[in-house]
C-alpha cells in the first residue's frame, strides 16, 4: 500500500470519525435499539408497538437478539451501551438489579395507561404474560391437574417437563398436592422428593420447540411446554393448571436514549397496541382490560388471562433471584445422582 | 489358495464391511434430512407426509432466511480462508522453527477450542466493545476465525512435522527462495491436510451459534435464526438450506470423478495410489 | 518436538528469523481475539464481586461442579474411543480405495458438515425414536419385539455426539494416511514381514501423531459440547456447558465461570503438551527405525 493511499485513508477516516463525535453531540438519534428475544414475538413488537412508535417519533426501532443476563451484564462492564433496552426474564431483572446493572424507569415520561401490578415494576416494564401448561395427544387419558400429569398407574408412559429447576421445582410441589397460593417459599426437599416418585417416566426436556415432537412420536404421553402446542394442530391442551409468568423489558444501565425508550414503552402500555401483538402471537399484554379487546378465536389461544388466573399458579420472580442460584445447585446434584 | 492369502482377503473384507458400516451412521442424518426437505409437513417428521416444495418455496421468499444464508456463507467462506492462511503460516513457522515460546504458543492456539464459547463470548465482548468490533462483519470474522485456528493449526502442524524437511533444503540448496519453497513445495504436498483443515474451519464457522449471539448485533447468520426460534419450534426451512449445500457438494463430487485429472487428485490426496 | 537437528547451512539465524515472522499473523488474531478477552477474564475470576478467591474455593468446594466436569470427561473419553474404534479403519479403507472411489468417499464425508448440529441432532430423534425409522426396521424383521429406548440416555446421546464428532477425526486421518508412501509397507512385506507386522510396525506407527491429534481434536470437542446433550439427553446427561451456560445467563456468577474456564484451560492444556509430547517422541522412535 502506498503511502499516499494510506494517508488519504487516514485523513478519511479521521474526518468520519469527527462527523460520528459530533453527531453524538448536535443532531437527534434517527433509531433505537432494543435487545429481544425474536421469532414471532419479535415480529410482534415490531407491528403492535414499533409502528405506532415510529409515527409518533419519527424514530427508527432496531431489534437485535437474543437478550441475556449475560450479555446486558458484557454491556454495562465494556461501558459501552447500545441498547435502550432488553428483554429478561423476572429473575433476572433481580439479579440485574441487585448487580446494578439497569437503570430505574421514569414512569412519569412513560405515561402509561393501566397495568396489572406485577407489570408495572420501579425498574422493568412487564410486557408479555406466557404460561407453562400441560398438553397431550388427544388419545391419552385427559389431564386436568399437575396430579393427574404425575400419576404413571392412571396413563402409563413418559412424561416431558423443563430441565430448568425454576419449572420444574414448581411443577413438582404441585402435583405433590400443594396449593399454587402456597407455593412459595419453595420446599425443595419436597419437591425433590415428588421427582422421585417418577423420575424413571420423566424426560427433561431443554428446548421447548422438542414438545410437539415428544408428542407426536410417542415419546412422551404428556408434556409441559409453552405456547408452541395448538389445538388447532391436533393436540390436548390446558391451560387451567397452568403456571404464569412475565417477560420485561429493562433499560441497561448508560442507555443512550432513554426518553425514547420510555415512548416505546408508552406505546407497549396501550391496550389496542397489546391487542395487535395478541393476534401476532398468542400471548397476552399487560393491560387488566386486555381481554375485551381482542377476539375469541385468539382468547381461546391464550394461556394466561384472568379467568385462568384463578387457578395458575405463578412464579416468585424473588425468590428465584434470591434462592434460585441454591435451587439449581441442589436440583444439578439430584439429577447428577438420579438420573 | 493358502491361508495367508485368505485371511488377508477376511480381513481386508472386514475392514470394508465395518467401514462402510460407519459411512452408512455418518450419513444417516443426511438421508433423513435430504427427504424431509420436500416434506408437506409443519415439522421433522421421518418418513416425510407428502411431497412439497414448501420449505423451498420459503427459504426464497423471505428475504430473512436470504440474508441468513447469504451472512453464513460469506462469514464461514472468509473466516475459514483467514485461519487456513493465518493457522497454517503459523503452524509452519511453529514446526520449523525455535520460535521464541513455541511450546506456549502452540499450545496458547489451541486455547480458544478449550474456553468454553459462552464464557469466550462475555471476554470477547469487552474487548469488542473497546475496539468498536461489536455488531460489525469484521467482528464476527475475528470471532470465527479465531474460532477455527485451533483446528488448522493442529492438523497442518502434524503434516510439517510429517513432511521431510530435507525436500525443502534441497529446494533451497537448488536457489529456491522461501516463498517458492513454500508455495512451491510445502503448500502442494500438504494440500489434502489444507483442504480438510479449510472444511473444519467452514464448518466451524457455519455452526457456530454462542459468540454471534453476544458479538453478532442485528446481523443474522442462519444457526442464529435457527436457534432464536427454538423456544417454539424447528423451522423446516433449514433443511431445504442444508439440501442444497448437499447437493451443490456432490455436484462437484461428480464434476471431480468425471474430470478425474491429475490435478483434481492431487487436491484430494488421492494421486498416491 | 521434530524441532529439525542444527542444519548444514550458512544463515541459519536469518532463515530462523524468517520462518519466525509466519507466526505474526496467527497471533496478531489470537491476541484480538482470543488471548486479549482472556486477560480481561483472568481478574475476573478474583473480583465479581469482591476481590478474592472465593470463586475458587466454591468451585472446588461444591461437589456438583467437579461432578459436572468429571461427567463431561467421562463422557469426552467414550466419545473418544468410539470415534477412534469407527474412524480409523474407515480412514484406512479409504486411503486404500482407487482415486475415483475415493472422491465419492470424501465427498461422502464432507455432507454432513452442510447440515446443522441442530437438525442432525433432530435426525437422531426422528431416526431412534420409539416409532422411528431403527425400532421399525428392528421389529419388522423380528429381531426385538418391543421398540429399544436409545433417547433421552447416554447411549443416545453418544450416538449423536459421535456421528458428529466422527468426521473430525477421520478426514485429518485419511489425510494424513494418504501421505505415507506406500512403497515403505510394500518394502516391508517383500523383506518378508507378514501384512500384519507390516501394518503394525511401519504403517500404524506412522499414523500416531495424526491419531493422537485426532482423538485430542474430538476429546476438546465434545468437551464444549451442548446441542446434542440437551436435546438428546432429556436432562439425564449433564454437560459442563450446560452449566456455563447457567453461570453466565441465570445466576450472573462470572468469577466461578471464569474460575471453571481457567481450570479448564489448565488441565486441557496440559493434557495437550503431554499429547505434543507422545508425538514427538513417536515421531522421534520413527527417525530411529527409519
Amino acid at each position: 500500500m502506498g503511502v499516499d493511499r494510506m494517508k488519504r485513508i487516514l485523513a478519511a477516516g479521521s474526518v468520519a470519525l469527527l462527523a460520528a463525535l459530533s453527531a453524538g453531540h448536535a443532531s437527534e438519534p434517527t433509531e433505537i435499539r432494543i435487545i429481544e428475544s425474536g421469532g414471532t414475538s419479535g415480529e410482534s413488537i415490531d407491528i403492535a408497538y414499533g409502528r405506532p412508535f415510529t409515527e409518533a417519533t419519527g424514530v427508527k426501532l432496531v431489534r437485535e437478539q437474543p437478550g441475556s443476563l449475560g450479555k446486558l451484564k458484557a454491556m454495562v462492564k465494556s461501558g459501552s451501551v447500545t441498547a435502550d433496552l432488553m428483554e429478561l426474564s423476572g429473575p433476572g431483572v433481580e439479579t440485574a438489579r441487585a448487580q446494578g446493572l439497569i437503570e430505574d424507569l421514569d414512569w412519569n415520561l412513560i405515561d402509561p395507561e393501566a397495568m396489572n401490578e406485577e407489570a408495572r415494576l420501579p425498574y422493568a416494564f412487564g410486557y408479555q404474560y406466557f404460561a407453562l401448561f400441560l398438553a397431550s395427544m388427544p388419545e391419552a387419558e385427559p389431564v386436568t391437574t399437575w396430579q393427574e400429569f404425575w400419576d404413571t398407574e392412571r396413563q402409563p408412559g413418559r412424561r416431558a417437563i423443563p430441565a430448568y429447576a425454576r419449572y420444574a421445582l414448581p411443577l413438582a410441589l404441585l402435583a405433590d398436592g400443594v396449593e399454587p397460593n402456597e407455593l412459595y417459599p419453595l420446599d425443595i426437599d419436597r419437591a425433590l422428593a415428588s421427582i422421585d416418585k417418577i423420575k424413571d417416566d420423566l424426560i427433561l426436556w431443554e428446548a421447548a420447540s422438542q414438545t410437539p415432537q415428544l408428542l407426536k412420536s410417542g415419546e412422551a404421553v404428556y408434556v409441559a411446554t409453552w405456547d408452541n402446542v395448538f389445538e388447532e394442530d391436533g393436540f390436548y391442551v390446558n391451560f387451567a393448571p397452568g403456571i404464569w409468568d412475565v417477560a420485561y423489558f429493562v433499560m441497561p444501565k448508560g442507555a443512550p436514549n432513554p426518553e425514547l425508550a420510555m415512548k416505546l414503552l408508552h406505546e407497549m402500555s396501550k391496550v389496542e397496541n397489546q391487542a395487535r401483538a395478541a393476534a401476532v402471537t398468542p400471548i397476552a399484554g399487560p393491560s387488566p382490560t386486555i381481554m375485551d379487546h381482542i377476539d375469541a378465536a385468539i382468547q381461546a389461544k391464550l394461556p394466561t388471562n384472568p379467568e385462568l388466573r384463578k387457578t395458575q399458579a405463578s412464579s416468585d420472580r424473588m425468590w428465584w433471584a434470591e434462592h434460585g442460584e441454591e435451587a439449581e445447585r441442589r436440583w444439578s446434584e439430584y439429577t447428577l445422582k438420579n438420573f | 489358495m493358502n491361508w495367508q492369502a485368505l485371511s488377508s482377503r477376511l480381513s481386508d473384507a472386514a475392514l470394508a464391511l465395518w467401514s462402510l458400516f460407519a459411512l452408512f451412521l455418518l450419513l444417516a442424518p443426511v438421508l433423513v434430512v435430504v427427504p424431509m426437505s420436500f416434506s408437506a409437513s409443519k415439522g421433522l417428521e421421518f418418513p416425510p407426509q407428502g411431497f412439497s416444495l414448501h420449505w423451498y418455496g420459503k427459504l426464497f421468499a423471505d428475504p430473512l432466511w436470504i440474508e441468513a444464508l447469504r451472512t453464513s456463507l460469506v462469514l464461514a467462506a472468509t473466516s475459514s480462508l483467514l485461519a487456513l492462511a493465518a493457522g497454517s503460516l503459523a503452524a509452519y513457522a511453529l514446526v520449523r522453527n525455535s520460535v521464541v515460546w513455541r511450546e506456549a504458543i502452540a499450545a496458547s492456539f489451541i486455547g480458544p477450542m478449550v474456553v468454553p464459547p459462552v464464557v469466550l463470548a462475555v471476554a470477547a465482548y469487552l474487548v469488542y466493545a473497546r475496539l468498536g468490533l461489536l455488531g460489525t462483519m469484521p467482528g464476527l470474522v475475528l470471532a470465527h476465525t479465531v474460532l477455527s485456528l485451533p483446528f488448522v493449526v493442529m492438523i497442518v502442524s502434524n503434516a510439517v512435522a510429517a513432511f521431510d524437511e530435507r525436500i525443502e533444503q534441497a529446494a533451497i540448496s537448488l536457489g529456491a527462495s522461501r516463498a517458492t519453497v513454500l508455495t512451491r513445495v510445502v503448500a502442494p504436498a500438504l494440500m489434502p491436510h489444507l483442504l480438510v483443515s479449510w472444511l473444519f474451519a467452514f464448518a466451524v464457522s457455519f455452526d457456530e451459534v454462542v459468540l454471534t449471539f453476544f458479538i453478532a448485533g442485528v446481523h443474522t447468520t442462519i444457526p442464529k435464526k435457527m436457534f432464536i426460534t427454538l423456544r417454539n419450534e424447528i423451522d423446516p426451512t433449514v433443511t431445504a438450506v442444508s439440501a442444497l449445500l448437499i447437493a451443490v457438494t456432490v455436484l462437484i463430487g461428480v464434476i471431480a470423478v468425471l474430470l478425474l485429472k491429475r490435478r483434481i487428485l492431487t487436491v484430494v490426496g488421492a494421486e498416491k495410489t | 518436538m521434530a524441532s529439525s537437528p542444527a542444519l548444514p547451512f550458512a544463515g541459519g539465524i536469518r532463515r530462523r528469523l524468517d520462518r519466525g515472522v509466519l507466526v505474526l499473523p496467527g497471533l496478531t488474531l489470537l491476541t484480538l481475539g482470543f488471548l486479549m478477552p482472556l486477560a480481561l477474564l483472568l481478574p475476573q475470576s478474583v473480583q465479581d464481586p469482591d476481590l478474592g478467591f472465593g470463586a475458587y474455593g466454591r468451585l472446588f468446594g461444591e461437589p456438583v461442579y467437579l461432578h459436572i466436569v468429571l461427567n463431561t470427561a467421562r463422557l469426552a473419553v467414550i466419545a473418544t474411543i468410539c470415534c477412534i474404534a469407527f474412524g480409523y479403519p474407515l480412514a484406512l479403507w479409504i486411503s486404500r480405495l482407487g482415486p475415483r472411489m475415493r472422491i465419492v468417499a470424501l465427498v461422502a464425508l464432507v455432507l454432513p458438515f452442510w447440515v446443522s448440529i441442530l437438525v442432525r441432532t433432530y435426525s437422531w430423534i426422528v431416526l431412534l425414536g420409539r416409532e422411528g425409522v431403527v425400532n421399525t426396521v428392528l421389529m419388522r424383521l423380528g429381531i426385538v419385539d418391543q421398540p429399544l429406548s436409545f433417547l433421552y440416555r447416554e447411549l443416545g446421546v453418544m450416538i449423536g455426539t459421535i456421528n458428529i464428532l466422527a468426521p473430525f477425526f477421520v478426514m485429518p486421518m485419511v489425510a494424513a494416511m494418504s501421505a505415507i508412501d506406500p512403497r515403505l509397507s510394500q518394502a516391508a512385506l517383500s523383506l518378508g514381514a507378514s501384512r500384519f507386522q507390516a501394518f503394525w510396525r511401519v504403517f500404524f506407527p506412522l499414523t500416531v501423531p495424526a491419531l493422537v491429534t485426532g482423538a485430542f481434536l474430538v476429546f476438546i470437542m465434545t468437551f464444549g459440547f451442548y446441542v446434542t446433550p440437551a436435546i438428546i439427553g432429556g436432562g439425564r446427561v449433564k454437560m459442563l456447558a450446560t452449566l456455563l451456560d447457567y453461570l453466565i445467563n441465570t445466576s450472573s456468577d462470572w468469577s466461578l465461570a471464569a474460575a471453571l474456564s481457567f481450570f479448564l484451560l489448565l488441565v486441557t492444556l496440559g493434557v495437550f503438551m503431554l499429547a505434543r509430547a507422545l508425538a514427538g517422541l513417536a515421531r522421534v522412535g520413527r527417525r530411529r527405525s527409519q
